[in-house]
């Protein structure tokens, strides 16, 4: 019993680790993906489909290219080809009624099945 | 050649153009050239390879868990 809660402390007390900021989306960012006000463009990088998400878009898009540069230096590619598999990888993982880019530019809402990605996506 | 008044708007009309003179004896059938209705878009404008979308995958899905929370 001493065990488990011990355990249970370490957890906790680790989720308060700074750094950890960064494995959980804004409650503000989570927001505006839910009610479509941003959406995943097929390039990786999101979009502001409403006027108020367009400072939250360009700060996590300033974020998603360094981590994109970071990426592409590790494995040796460009920031656009690192972006295009990421773009793949973020639209897969988007939730029913979120919004993404379709390959023909046009924005869907996301549904139950999958989503439309380019032909090249992973 | 041919008198430009047998010659019609599209190449369709140019082949009757060349039955009437004859001249498609032995020469295979028409050739139809027209573009299509709407244009094709291709809004994603990247040349990337497959072999090389296969080789990231597997480090940008760690990079994104990573960093789970701009994603």
């Amino acid at each position: 019993m001493h065990r488990i809660s011990l355990t249970l402390g370490i957890l906790a007390a680790a989720a308060l680790v700074p750094g950890a900021a960064l494995a959980q989306r804004d409650p503000a960012y989570a927001a505006a993906r839910a009610s479509g006000q941003v959406g995943e463009k097929a390039d990786g990088y999101l979009a502001a489909l409403a006027a108020g998400a367009r400072a939250m878009v360009d700060d996590l898009n300033i974020k998603r290219k360094d981590a994109y540069t970071a990426e592409a230096r590790q494995q040796s590619a460009t920031v656009e080809q690192v972006a295009f598999v990421a773009g793949c990888r973020n639209i897969a993982r988007t939730q029913p009624g979120e919004k993404y880019q379709a390959p023909d530019g046009s924005w869907q809402t996301r549904g139950a099945g999958a989503p439309q990605r380019d032909s090249r996506c992973p | 050649m041919m008198p430009a008044k047998l010659m019609g708007n599209t190449m369709k009309a140019g082949c009757a153009g060349m039955l009437l003179t004859g001249l498609s004896a032995g020469l295979s059938g028409c050739i139809s050239v027209t573009a299509p209705e709407k244009p094709i878009v291709i809004e994603l404008n990247i040349n990337i390879k497959q072999e090389v979308v296969y080789k990231l995958d597997k480090g940008v899905q760690d990079m994104i868990d990573k960093n789970a929370g701009i994603f």
